[in-house]
């Protein structure tokens, strides 16, 4: 039998004295390195938004992802509605984040909304995981008001795993990763390039974001892209088995506690618009979730059933464009009415 | 499994441990090559059919050659036609039923949409092309067959480069599976420069420009500034991207004890377009050269228009191999088409300035050819490209510019620390802890900087 020599062509010794002056330099320069980094406090964002909702007195609050910031003109909302509106929305947020947008944010507000409405799609409000890494989490982590622990426990560790959890914390090069790499952007758009080229303030970016936005793209191109990047799910799982380890239990108990006003709004999708049959996993799935919402005094709108849309209504992908955004906030408008409790402010 | 996914450092800790702890070769090639299964099959276990059978076609053909003699010929075209089949069918079947279907439209013909797309196993142009170097070495009589399947399996399949290479021949690798092998400190040191700087190119470089050349070859009439700054940052991004992978594979193999061939040689830095080959992909181009051009003649070609049509056959193949596309195609005749030419002229890959000027006119022209007809590789179509050059000038958009600039500078930040590190090998043999502290440097970065694993590395695709 072959056997592996244990032979070594640098002896231990001298290898594990290379080995030491390595790390004791890596030691000395990732300190210098940590030293330099400052530390992004978590719930970073909370004042911020606390102040703007304090300022705006808002009697309806929107809550979601970029679907809600584009899918619903909060102006014309308003005015329909005759009360204050107000959006809080991050592109790329699920409901770990609206979580805490609604626990920290818009439950808090003095006044308190009357209602409270959150944008979702497909299987996101039993899938506490989702986008809870690289920007997700920083975003998350700016709406975190002290420790957490049903988020920690139902999002963050099962979707990252405790190691990785804590190097995210506690590394201080690793928990501004993203908002470093955000922020050194920011910083060659407009302090090196809009200088550069004589531009006004901000106009790096701005014109960095009209280049490159979604009204330039290939239509075609751009919707083959996003239905790679968003990578829907084959299966629909029952609603059930994903409810209890969810935070839809938290985030109904935080509005009843408060209490306000609950809606979940499920945003248009394309592939309705479409006319592509969808899958009956993923209609039992919404069929129960309007049920369980229904037994705890909150309301499922689906607006994609509800809106008679096209697709030439939509802009890119799932997000409309301005007709498909006036038809859904009429319709939304009407439901809300009905929904919205008197003013006992 | 992908090498910037927490799951592949779990794989690779358990491997690397038990590979280790166990003293026997033979029981360290079994336990490679089922690592190298379940790598290949983590998503799609129906993979590893396609690779098992890849192997033991090769295997068996080179054995029946050494068997027969007589008939080795039969068994080469057994064998090529079994392993070009498999590619022919899950590479480039798509690609040929809808170019049948578009032409039959052409002529009035409806051809239906086929029943079902074949999905592209992830790697197949490689080992394939590895498996293939093997078994026409051993009908050349270069290197003997191996009756040993399990050393052969293990060699076809080492996942460090079995889904983009580099392509290692048989005469370099196989011997490496064949002998004992030891625990070598030096080599364990050696592989962590080449992971940092593998993890720093993908991570922080190739990551960071992704997501922007992504959205520039997507509008639908960028202006030419535009145009040109998305092609610089593809032509950059997938240098890194590719390159970085090589560095990692070559760090991981370093660390089970194998050494593989370098795939990189500052390929930017060429001074003419056939040092540009020399210096690119080298494991594919030299694999071009010895199986390809050099079997159709290549520069012993009698008239010029002989030397053209392989050159063109080369290259033009060598861009299918890229992709089923006919982008990848134009872009390997392009090259064909322009290293023909710049032999033609004398600058062959041996050609030697003889002023600083000269120098710097080489390097930008060969730079702006490789970076320019990246511009075609990376276009989603032809229809696209050709859209885009013919709208691209004549308008004023400063938005435009300003994009194509903060492109530019984004190319320059995240490539500085880069730079510097190739500035520091330069002068390692004197400052040689400059290069260490400067390597603890890019880990730092890559701290800060680095995408969470997720996007693949774009020669997965090929």
């Amino acid at each position: 039998m072959e056997t592996a020599q244990p032979t070594s062509p640098l002896p231990a010794a001298r290898a594990l004295r290379r080995l030491g002056a390595q790390l004791l330099l890596g030691a000395l320069v990732l300190g210098g390195m940590t030293a330099l980094v400052p530390r992004r406090a978590d719930g970073s964002d909370l004042p911020r938004e606390r102040a703007r909702l304090a300022a705006a007195r808002p009697e309806l609050v929107l809550i979601g992802n970029s679907l809600v910031r584009q899918d619903v003109d909060d102006d014309a909302l308003a005015g329909r509605l005759g009360v204050r509106v107000a959006k809080l929305t991050v592109d790329g947020a699920q409901s770990a984040w609206w979580y805490l947008a609604l626990k920290n944010v818009a439950a808090p507000a003095e006044p308190p909304p009357r209602l409270v409405a959150i944008g979702f799609q497909d299987l996101a409000l039993t899938e506490p995981g989702r986008a809870t890494a690289g920007v997700d989490l920083t975003n998350v982590r700016a709406f975190m008001d002290g420790g957490e622990p049903l988020l920690r426990e139902r999002a963050l560790e099962p979707a990252l795993g405790a190691p990785l959890l804590f190097a995210l914390e506690h590394v201080r090069l690793w928990t501004v990763r993203e908002s470093a790499r955000t922020y050194l952007e920011q910083i060659l758009r407009d302090h090196v390039v809009a200088p550069l080229l004589g531009l006004p303030e901000g106009g790096g970016s701005r014109g960095f974001a009209a280049a490159l936005s979604n009204a330039r793209m290939d239509r075609a191109l751009l919707a083959a892209y996003q239905t790679r990047a968003t990578n829907p799910e084959d299966d629909a799982p029952e609603f059930e088995r994903g409810v209890d380890a969810s935070l839809l239990p938290a985030m109904v108990d935080v509005a009843r506690a408060r209490p306000l006003r609950l809606v979940f709004l499920r945003m248009p999708r394309l592939s309705d618009a479409r006319g592509r049959p969808e899958r009956p996993a993923l209609t039992r799935y919404v069929e129960r979730l309007a049920a369980w919402l229904a037994a705890r005094d909150a309301t499922l709108i689906d607006l994609t059933r509800e809106v008679p849309l096209e697709p030439a209504d939509f802009d890119a992908g799932d997000h409309l464009g301005p007709s498909g955004a006036a038809k859904v906030t009429a319709h939304l408008a009407e439901r809300l009415r009905a929904l919205l409790p008197a003013d006992r402010r | 499994m992908i090498f910037t996914t927490t799951e592949f450092a779990a794989f690779f800790a358990v491997v690397a441990t038990v590979f280790w702890a166990l003293r026997c070769r033979r029981w360290q090639n079994a336990w490679l090559l089922a690592a190298s299964y379940v790598f290949y099959g983590w998503v799609h276990p129906w993979f590893c059919v396609l690779l098992a059978g890849s192997t033991l076609l090769d295997w068996s053909a080179t054995l029946a050659m050494t068997r027969w003699p007589a008939k080795k010929n039969v068994f080469l075209a057994c064998s090529l036609t079994g392993q070009l089949g498999l590619l022919a069918f899950f590479k480039y079947s798509g690609f040929l039923v809808d170019n049948a279907r578009a032409l039959g439209e052409k002529i009035g013909l409806h051809l239906p949409e086929p029943a079902l797309r074949v999905v592209l196993p992830v790697g197949i142009s490689f080992y394939t092309f590895q498996t293939m170097s093997y078994t026409i070495d051993v009908w050349r009589g270069r290197i003997a067959a191996r009756r040993n399947l399990l050393d052969f399996a293990a060699f076809v399949s080492f996942f460090p480069q079995l889904v983009s290479g580099p392509i290692e021949r048989a005469g370099a690798l196989l011997p490496q599976m064949e002998r004992p092998r030891a625990w070598d400190w030096e080599r364990f040191l050696s592989a962590w420069p080449l992971l940092v700087t593998g993890y720093y190119k993908k991570l922080v470089f190739a990551d960071s420009i992704a997501g922007v050349v992504d959205r520039v070859f997507m509008v639908r009439e960028p202006s030419l500034a535009l145009l040109a700054a998305g092609g610089l940052a593809f032509a950059l991004q997938i240098y890194a991207d590719f390159s970085g992978y090589t560095d990692m594979a070559r760090g991981f193999a370093k660390l089970l004890g194998f050494e593989l061939m370098e795939n990189f040689r500052t390929p930017y830095l060429a001074l003419t377009l056939a040092d540009f080959w020399r210096r690119w992909h080298i494991s594919l181009s030299t694999w071009i050269r010895d199986y390809l051009y050099i079997p159709l003649g290549g520069s012993r070609a009698k008239t010029a228009l002989g030397s053209l049509a392989i050159m063109l056959a080369t290259m033009g193949l060598s861009g299918l191999w890229h992709g089923a596309a006919w982008n990848f195609v134009v872009w390997g005749l392009a090259h064909g088409l322009l290293l023909w030419v710049s032999r033609r002229l004398g600058f062959d890959a041996g050609w030697r300035p003889r002023a600083a000027w000269q120098a710097l006119l080489g390097w930008a022209a060969t730079f702006a050819c490789a970076a320019g007809l990246f511009t075609v590789f990376r276009a989603p179509s032809l229809g696209w490209l050709a859209h885009a050059l013919a709208t691209s000038t004549g308008r004023e958009r400063p938005a435009d510019a300003a994009a194509a600039a903060v492109i530019v500078a984004l190319l320059a930040a995240y490539g500085l620390p880069w730079a510097i590190h190739f500035g520091c090998e330069k002068l390692a043999p004197r400052a040689p802890w400059l290069l260490a502290a400067w390597r603890w440097v890019l880990f730092g970065l890559l701290l800060l900087l680095a995408h969470e694993g997720g996007r693949a590395f774009i020669y997965f695709q090929f």
